[in-house]
């Protein structure tokens, strides 16, 4: 019996250990095999990684002793075995199915991966065998898993287990025994897949003259000669010549590498929540310092010694900064990119977040955004019935139709798309749908036996735009036979054709002729080019719709954006009819006479034309459009005020993205510079995700919002009393420390609390914040105005009560300030007589501003549940 | 060719499109907006609404804010302090004050005869409601007829503040304290039983032999000037004292110190309590 068992899956060589009677122990000639098996792989460019593991129970007990070995060479054999592990470049993945011993566990901290089942358990034993340590594992262990656990282990017998192994950093995962093999064979398909995108593109050119067929993109230069081919990525920007190109640029030179660099040089403007915090703090320094400048002349003309101006003038600005802010809006960006992360958004500029929820218009592309980018076949047209592919009944009412029959050979046969041997299918994205479709209902393999029956005869198949077939048939296949083509049949089909067009849907019409044996015999040299047969007199066969469907998720995430007052507008690259089909599908147009606008209409547009346009108009659909129009798009509604989300995958997608207040990158989908330009990347594509987005952005706008107005709030207790004090002389109602205690302690917390508020019922139902800035005129008027007012009233109310109640009458306060504040006075007398010495008038003073700060904390608190809603009542959010 | 902007277009801004109008055109729209008449931003009629709401809004809060006033008014009596003596922060233990009170809030400066006439002003006004008490009237020396001393050896008068309710708890002959000077022990034995019911005060100057302190009047305010009840009519005790400098042109720290048991005597500067402090300046008149 093989004790080795080596097998190839795919780019995968996977090495078993077979020998389950002894526990997979290693012997000499396993050693041999292995280390060979890793060099030859070392060196093989069709294996990507090697993955190892063992038969039944155990994955190794390590050194076979039962097996006699040769003294010398055994420790070439090892230490070949070790160094194979050691060199091996590629990824090396075990795959722990049972307990690892000796060599077997120290060869595991020298593989990538370790993924292990929860029976397994990692022993080496060598102490206890009085031998060295091997496998570098003095090394390896100790980096691994730490120098103590290492010491555990390799000094002391300790037995390690799975689960211990995954705690320390031994091993990457624990799977059931079970699952171990599916779920590790997952993890290992999931890294394959990412090599695949990091494979460097190639391309096949000629350079001098020589034939290079495997040059990587990267090191194409002006003047070579690319061949190309239906589905390749054009390398380089070329100049077509019989088929062929001649690159003209590449690189940063190309028109998209010109994009690509004009997009990242385009400094955007800051978003729109950077500039509203920034006019904020503007305003609110000068009003602050400016505050602070009245007060310190005012100070100084009161006589006060410069200390204690100094102390007002710090009391003041604090007492007006709104210290709050800053950890507020840290918080909530940092909250709601976490959740939008979870929910498969990437958000990358963090006031992006917010911007998205301002947002009025949205330019959306169409393919693999609100489509799924994946060309289905819809309908068939078969005389005379349009079938649904969608139709439940759809294979058993067509099951026994010839014309189906007929349809299925001519599409697989009239195609340059090719089924690869993995399965997949390359060629042009209408093709491969209809080969999908075959697929999907028929063996691909009866393909090739009808291409038997072609041997005997040749017969033409035929597929294209339905009105150049239909004027090429004279025939039509019908359930039980051919009929030939009457008026009737004609217009039936022209009626199938617009009725299938209409929807925007892509229509193909099949046909195909049965060419006399006799006249085209086996020998017979067709030329396409200089077409040597008939092409007329065909036989109908049907018409095939396809289309490329909405995602599933998308028609109701748009009623809920427009329900939110955005207006959603589509820019497209495809037909007009197709673009005008899907915006009335996914809802961005609600009738069929939305208005399409296609590229070149745009190209003779003035800029105040599409500005009325845009005024005019509130479902527009952008067809046959370039990317550059994009930004132009883009342009025009910016001028028109509006804030305008973009999103786009492609590379000269980036400056419109750039541009547009937010840019949206897709994750699966975008390039690479798409994702570098935008603010947003959609993880899955999935243009519901926008959404959830524009909901969290403006949650965290009415956050804010209630944030800056609950800090705000404060400011007018804080100030007032130093004017009630220099106007009215009347002893300080709230001195500097107090005023940093609110500020700093009490109002801190609520404020950045404010930020974890849940939004709020109908922040989808409002129409997007236009002209209604953080702080608006509006807030400053509740702020300062009431709320302000009724705070500072409370608070002189306590602050009287308290002088008051120590013999201090509110109508003897005024204009005692000048013998209050005088340390020398010691006898400055209250309401009833009693006279008071300095430290007694400060002690009340003091009571005086705590009662006072108590007062602005106890108002605060009810200010914190007027602030904590904007629009909802308080019964209906709750107040916990 | 490849210099050629190949198709791409450049562009200046980003984001926000610059704005319109000029910007003289854009002040004036914020003063009055001829598209919906607008001035400052609102109609005349909205002006009038935000008008009358403010009003509205401002007279509720004041009418609160005054009931709330009111309703402290209730709970205050006229006469009597809510908190009295060490329920209240002015605590059961009164300072020591005099009078005249300096010019500049630290500094008595006597340099001639126009600096001392402020304070025999202070003084006489001071000493006005005095002038119907009899035991006011009969006493002799640092009255207005000798100018109050001033300004060669200028009077000052120690005073109690007053506490609402306070009762001085007086030393008894026989326990004086240990720290009491021997003049002022030797003064109390000399008075008879009768007179010994006072707050003894007892002045020095700090520096010694910096000036000598005279007490015209004897050197205790009579206890039974006590307790302070808000009573009308009421005048505090006083007590002058007569400083006579022994040095010119310097200044001469006079400490003055109330005794009784509850006057609690700390002679830091910082935290003082259970005395007054006189700083006196005596310029050569000629200078």
């Amino acid at each position: 019996m093989d004790t080795i068992i080596e097998t190839t899956r795919g780019t995968v060589k996977v090495i078993r250990f077979n020998k389950p009677q002894k526990k997979n122990a290693i012997d000499g000639d396993m050693y041999l095999r292995v280390t060979k098996i890793l060099n030859t792989a070392a060196s093989d460019d069709e294996v990507s990684m090697v993955v190892l593991t063992g038969t039944g129970d155990f994955y190794s007990s390590g050194n076979d002793y039962s097996v006699s070995r040769p003294e010398g060479a055994w420790l070439q054999i090892l230490g070949d075995f070790i160094k194979a592990f050691i060199t091996f470049p590629k990824l090396l993945i075990a795959i722990v199915n049972g307990p690892a011993i000796g060599i077997a566990a120290t060869t595991l901290a020298l593989c990538d991966m370790v993924f292990a089942s929860e029976n397994a358990y990692f022993y080496t034993p060598f102490s206890k065998l009085q031998i060295t340590a091997e496998g570098g594992s003095t090394l390896t262990f100790p980096r691994l898993i730490g120098q103590r656990k290492a010491a555990e282990m390799l000094l002391f017998n300790h037995k390690m287990t799975a689960k211990e192994g995954l705690e320390s950093g031994f091993i990457n995962r624990v799977y059931k025994p079970e699952e171990l093999q599916s779920k590790a064979w997952e993890k290992i398909q999931e890294i394959l897949k990412s090599f695949n995108k990091m494979i460097p593109m190639s391309t096949k050119c000629i350079r001098d003259g020589v034939w290079n067929s495997d040059l990587p993109v990267s090191s194409l230069v002006k003047g070579d000669i690319v061949h190309i081919k239906a589905g390749d990525v054009i390398p380089a920007d070329i100049r077509i010549i019989e088929s062929k190109g001649v690159v003209l640029c590449c690189g940063d030179l190309t028109a998209l590498g010109r994009v690509a660099g004009l997009a990242a040089r385009l400094q955007p403007e800051p978003s729109p929540l950077a500039r509203e915090i920034r006019r904020f703090m503007r305003y609110m320094s000068i009003w602050a310092l400016s505050l602070g400048v009245i007060i310190a002349t005012a100070s100084i003309i009161l006589g006060y010694p410069f200390i204690q101006t100094t102390i007002f003038v710090i009391g003041m600005i604090v007492a007006n900064i709104p210290e709050g802010l800053q950890p507020t809006i840290t918080a909530s960006l940092t909250l709601t990119a976490q959740r939008m992360v979870k929910k498969n958004c990437l958000v990358k500029n963090l006031e992006a977040i917010e911007a998205l929820g301002a947002v009025t218009t949205i330019c959306s592309d169409k393919t693999g955004t609100l489509t799924k980018n994946k060309m289905c076949v819809r309908h068939i047209w078969i005389w005379d019935r349009k079938y649904s592919v969608a139709d439940p009944d759809f294979e058993s009412t067509l099951q026994v139709n010839q014309a189906l029959k007929a349809i299925k050979i001519c599409g697989a046969l009239c195609s340059t798309a090719v089924i690869l041997p993995n399965g997949d299918i390359q060629g042009d994205a209408s093709e491969t749908a209809i080969l999908n479709f075959l697929c999907a209902y028929d063996d691909p393999v009866t393909a090739s036996v009808h291409l038997n029956k072609r041997l005997s005869r040749y017969v033409v198949v035929i597929k294209g735009a339905p009105e150049c077939i239909l004027s090429r048939c004279t025939a039509v296949v019908m359930e039980n036979g051919n009929v030939n083509i009457t008026n009737e049949v004609k217009k039936a089909a022209d009626n199938a054709t617009e009725d299938l067009a209409n929807t925007g849907e892509r229509v193909l019409a099949f046909a195909d002729l049965i060419l006399d044996p006799k006249e085209f015999p086996m020998s017979f040299d067709f030329d396409t080019e200089e077409i040597n047969f008939p092409l007329e007199g065909l036989r109908l066969i049907g018409i095939i719709g396809l289309k490329d469907p909405p995602r599933d998720e998308v028609r109701q995430a748009i009623e809920r954006v427009r329900a939110a007052g955005i207006r959603v507008m589509m820019v497209t690259g495809d037909h007009p009819a197709t673009a005008r089909a899907v915006a009335i599908e996914v809802g961005i147009a609600t009738t069929a006479a939305c208005h399409v606008i296609t590229g070149n209409d745009l190209r003779n547009m003035t800029s105040d034309l599409l500005y009325l346009t845009l005024e005019k108009h509130h479902e527009i659909v952008f067809a046959r459009t370039s990317p550059t129009q994009k930004l132009q798009i883009v342009e025009a509604c910016q001028r028109q005020g509006s804030v305008v989300a973009v999103t786009g995958d492609g590379v000269n997608d980036a400056p419109a993205l750039r541009r547009a207040d937010i840019g949206i990158s897709m994750g699966i989908t975008g390039s690479q510079v798409s994702k570098q330009t935008a603010d947003i990347i959609l993880m899955d594509d999935n243009f519901a995700t926008i959404v959830l987005g524009i909901e969290e952005g403006r949650k965290i706008f009415d956050n804010l919002k209630k944030s800056v107005c609950y800090i705000l709030i404060s400011n007018v207790p804080e100030v007032l009393p130093v004017f009630m004090f220099i106007l009215f002389s009347i002893p300080l109602p709230l001195g500097v420390m107090t005023i940093l205690c609110i500020d700093l302690g009490t109002d801190m917390w609520p404020a950045v609390s404010l930020s974890y508020e849940k939004a709020e019922a109908d922040v989808m139902e409002r129409p997007p914040r236009h002209g209604d800035p953080l702080v608006s005129a509006r807030m400053l008027r509740l702020v300062y105005g009431h709320l302000g007012l009724i705070e500072f009233a409370a608070g002189m109310y306590a602050y009287f009560t308290v002088m008051a109640e120590h013999g201090f009458y509110p109508a003897d306060l005024f204009g005692i300030r000048e013998r209050w504040d005088n340390e020398a006075v010691n006898d400055v007398r209250d309401s009833l007589g009693q006279e008071w010495t300095y430290a007694e008038r400060k002690e009340l003073e003091r009571a005086c501003q705590a009662t006072y700060f108590i007062a602005v904390v106890i108002t605060q608190m009810m200010n914190g549940v007027i602030c904590k809603t904007r629009f909802n009542s308080i019964r209906d959010v709750g107040c916990f | 060719m490849a210099s050629k902007s190949n198709g791409v277009e450049g562009s200046e801004w980003a984001r926000a499109p610059p704005p319109t109008g000029t910007c003289m055109g854009r002040v004036a729209k914020i003063f009055y907006d001829p598209s919906d008449g607008s001035i400052l931003g609102r109609t005349p009629k909205r002006w009038g609404i935000a008008l009358v709401f403010y009003s509205v809004f401002y007279a509720v809060l004041a009418l609160l804010f005054a009931a709330c006033m009111g309703g402290l008014f209730l709970t205050l009596d006229e006469n009597k302090p809510s908190f009295i003596l060490e329920s209240s922060l002015i605590g059961a233990n009164p300072g020591v004050a005099f009078r005249p009170m300096p010019a500049d809030g630290v500094l008595v400066e006597v340099t001639n005869n126009r600096t001392s006439e402020s304070y025999v002003r202070q003084l006489r006004e001071f000493l006005a409601p005095y002038s119907n008490d009899s035991w006011f009237t009969a006493k002799s020396g640092c009255t207005e007829e000798d100018n109050y001393g001033f300004p060669s050896s200028p009077c000052f008068f120690i005073k109690l503040n007053k506490i609402y309710g306070w009762i001085p708890d007086l030393y008894d002959v026989s326990d004086l304290p240990s720290d009491m000077g021997s003049d002022l022990v030797e003064y109390i034995n000399s008075l008879q039983p009768p007179e010994r019911e006072q707050i003894w005060v007892s002045c020095w100057a700090e520096a010694a032999g910096s000036g000598s302190v005279e007490y015209p009047w004897g050197a205790g305010l009579p206890a039974r000037f006590f307790p302070y009840v808000n009573e009308r009519g009421y005048r505090a005790p006083l007590l002058p004292i007569r400083v006579t400098p022994n040095v010119s042109n310097s200044t001469i720290a006079i400490r003055c110190r109330a005794w009784a048991k509850n006057i609690r005597y700390n002679k830091s500067l910082k935290e003082p309590s259970g005395y007054a402090r006189i700083l006196l300046q005596v310029n050569d008149f000629d200078a």
